[in-house]
């Protein structure tokens, strides 16, 4: 039966009531497709589930979810960064996907679109952080021993410490020491150290492509 | 089961909050929302798989496959119709492409040639000849039937579920139902 066939089907007027069966017929359609009694599902599947949510949301958490970013987008006048334009229909999504199988298709083209405001706000910042590395260099200004820009502390300064500073700045006591993470020397903590990191993380990691 | 509802004593199958509230939490990075969630529609998930599967393993693969992807869709996940309609589809497509992946073969449990019974068959002959005329339904027809009788799902929600137009699922219910109708091994339904 063609597609082309059952819609012109369809649409004729034999088929403008709400198909029925037979009560028996329902009931042993029921009882055959009924799965056994003993069907469970098996606790192994359970602790994976549990366990993935929690790896997987925790990445979400680490990122700022979605309010994060769009006050730092505003802090930038990039707009207001808004997560509207990144949610998608559930139900589309899933039926259009016809090759969807759990490895090829969970990457999430919402995956990446949190970097598009940090893209910008690091591409208009990094005018201002050049300037700063300059001064700084051309002061020779003494260095400490780990990069203040660092903030999570890992050895790399990436946009993860953007991150991890924009997030302790929404804290209401700032959460920050400003003596460790003033970056731009200015004197405050604030969005401007933010975007100085990110910045540099741009300009770190655009080497390597 | 988590160690942080374990030691609240609740269970996230018992959260109060709706799908979409659950959603919303799950966007803001709450693993809790994502649990309960996951045990509101774990059982019906993994009867469905079975359905496709019939295998108890198999349908255990398709549950975990399917919260999987389910899990990978957050953030920025917008729930816009019911949860089951969303699910019914990736259910559906976990595990044939986890059938292809195995070369399993779903077998009915009917035969599909049985000799015709002179008398009124026993019930369970009866559904013997039904699964065997089901079996030579067309998968889409065969589904809509299923969704439709078995399921509960009204036809607006089949159409979503699987994709098609209204019209396409009414067509397809009227060609199940004549094929059960015209079969003389189901034609005894409707005639009580």
């Amino acid at each position: 039966m063609n597609e082309r066939h059952e819609q012109h089907d369809a649409d004729s007027p034999d088929d403008a009531g709400e198909p029925t069966l037979p009560a028996a017929l329902v009931a042993d359609l029921t009882a055959l497709y009924r799965p056994p009694s003993t069907l469970r599902a098996p606790s192994r599947v359970d602790d994976t589930v549990f366990r993935a949510a929690r790896e997987h949301l925790a990445g979400v958490s680490a990122l700022g979810a979605k309010t994060p970013l769009s006050q730092v987008g505003e802090r930038l006048g990039e707009g207001d960064g808004s997560s509207d334009a990144s949610s998608h229909r559930l139900h589309s999504e899933a039926s259009d996907d016809s090759t969807l199988t759990p490895a090829l298709s969970l990457s999430g083209r919402g995956r990446w679109r949190w970097a598009l405001p940090w893209g910008l706000a690091a591409a208009a910042a990094l005018a201002v952080a050049a300037t700063v590395s300059i001064t700084l260099i051309r002061t020779d200004a003494p260095r400490a021993a780990a990069d203040p820009r660092d903030i999570d502390a890992n050895g790399r300064v990436d946009i993860l410490d953007a991150f991890a500073l924009a997030r302790r700045l929404e804290q209401p006591l700032g959460g920050v020491d400003p003596a460790r993470v003033d970056v731009n020397g200015d004197g405050a903590v604030d969005a401007a150290d933010v975007d100085a990191i990110a910045a540099a993380a741009v300009k770190l990691n655009g080497g390597r492509g | 089961m988590p160690q942080d509802v374990a030691e609240s004593g609740a269970t996230p199958a018992d959260d109060p909050r709706s799908d979409l509230e659950l959603v919303d939490a799950i966007n803001s990075g709450d693993p809790a929302a994502f649990d309960a969630l996951y045990l509101r529609y774990r059982d019906w998930v993994l009867r469905l798989a079975w359905r496709f599967t019939r295998d108890h393993d198999a349908a255990g693969d398709v549950l975990q496959d399917t919260f999987t992807y389910v899990l990978r869709k957050f953030p920025g996940f917008a729930l816009t119709a019911r949860f089951t309609t969303f699910l019914y589809p990736v259910v559906r497509h976990v595990a044939i492409a986890n059938q292809k992946k195995a070369r399993r073969m779903i077998l009915d449990d009917g035969q599909i040639d049985q000799p015709a019974e002179p008398d009124p068959p026993s019930a369970d002959t009866q559904r013997r000849q039904l699964a065997s005329v089901m079996a030579c339904l067309s998968e889409d027809h065969r589904e809509a039937v299923l969704l439709r009788f078995v399921d509960g799902f009204s036809l607006a929600e089949i159409a979503e579920a699987v994709g098609v137009p209204v019209g396409t699922v009414k067509s397809r219910l009227h060609h199940a139902i004549k094929a059960l109708r015209d079969d003389p091994a189901t034609q005894r339904y409707f005639e009580q």
